[in-house]
């Protein structure tokens, strides 16, 4: 399989294919992403929309040093930033928060009656704060590495790896019944 | 060690970026506290059923957007199809090619000079007719 590495130098050498190939590849994980931190069917498709525009006209700007995904997904987030700007979806400020709450107690979180495992976990990831959702999508759900993330949301190793303790304490205290019972 | 820099710890094992000179006292501690164990247990859960979330299906009208744009839709017709071919398979190929073709020349310049041979059986056998054995026609 052709790495990422190969398809960007092939699409700045003007292959327009090896663009569509890296497209292909990343569509559905960089919507889904937004989707997850936006939670909004149509801005995630918007933010998608835009990051595929950016990473078109502006591959040229990629640094060899950074990870293409890394790279991508930095796009995706600046974009869902801009939608929550624009549209006042989340408090830009919970972005760069990491003194205030892990947990959002105000997100809707109604998971008495459900009991697929995977929507009671994604509704408890959607009440964690922006900054702290970010983190556990990119690290469990996209698979970055602590650099990636630090790149992805221009903070430090350390800073990343605290949002993830905090955050995995927060979720371990609230699914406690719902995993242990699958433990059994 | 407390449990709350044995969860940290436990966080980063989980992510392979824990240091391994932080894995024996990890481990020991793990052996002592049930918390910790159980911590560990449903992180690893957590973490395994964020990694299996079903992807969202990016909406047909964004992705129509790009196949208009000609990305990531490629035309491929015979003509412009693209082949790659290892090195040492492209180059076995151009020597069989090679002794190929020699073989050919080989052959055709035999067969040549068997028609020649044949050429030459023929003239040997053959006798020319001369105007004496010529039966010239006769006419009233």
């Amino acid at each position: 399989m052709i790495t990422d590495e190969e398809l960007v130098s092939q699409f700045r050498n003007g292959e327009l294919n090896a663009g569509g190939m890296l497209y292909q590849r990343y569509k559905t994980e960089v919507f889904s992403f937004c989707r997850r931190m936006l939670n909004d069917q149509e801005s995630a498709g918007d933010a998608a929309q835009e990051t595929f525009l950016k990473m078109m006209t502006g591959i040229q700007s990629l640094n060899h040093h950074i990870a293409f995904k890394a790279w991508l997904f930095a796009i995706a987030r600046n974009e869902v930033l801009m939608v929550v700007r624009h549209r006042k979806i989340i408090p830009m400020e919970s972005f760069h928060d990491e003194t205030t709450e892990v947990w959002d107690e105000k997100t809707p979180f109604s998971i008495t009656a459900d009991n697929d495992i995977q929507i009671i976990l994604m509704n408890a990831v959607n009440c964690l704060k922006p900054a702290y959702r970010e983190a556990v999508l990119l690290r469990d759900v996209e698979q970055l590495t602590y650099e990636e993330i630090a790149a992805v949301t221009g903070t430090t190793v350390g800073s990343v790896k605290s949002k993830l303790f905090k955050s995995r304490v927060i979720l371990n205290e609230k699914l406690r019944p719902y995993f242990e019972e699958i433990k059994q | 060690m407390n449990c709350q820099t044995g969860k940290e710890y436990i966080s980063q094992l989980l992510d392979n970026e824990l240091e391994s000179e932080f894995l024996q006292p990890l481990f020991q501690h793990l052996a002592e506290c049930s918390e910790c164990r159980s911590f560990y247990t449903r992180t690893r859960s957590i973490q395994k059923t964020l990694g299996h979330l079903p992807n969202h299906e990016l909406p047909e009208l964004v992705d129509q957007k790009f196949a208009v744009l000609a990305i990531g839709k490629e035309k491929r017709t015979l003509m412009n199809r693209k082949i790659t071919i290892p090195v040492p398979s492209a180059m076995l190929s151009g020597v069989f090619v090679f002794m190929l073709s020699i073989l050919f020349v080989f052959f055709i310049r035999n067969l040549q000079s068997n028609f020649q041979y044949v050429d030459q059986k023929f003239e040997m056998n053959y006798t020319r007719p001369t105007p004496s054995t010529l039966q010239m026609p006769q006419y009233n």
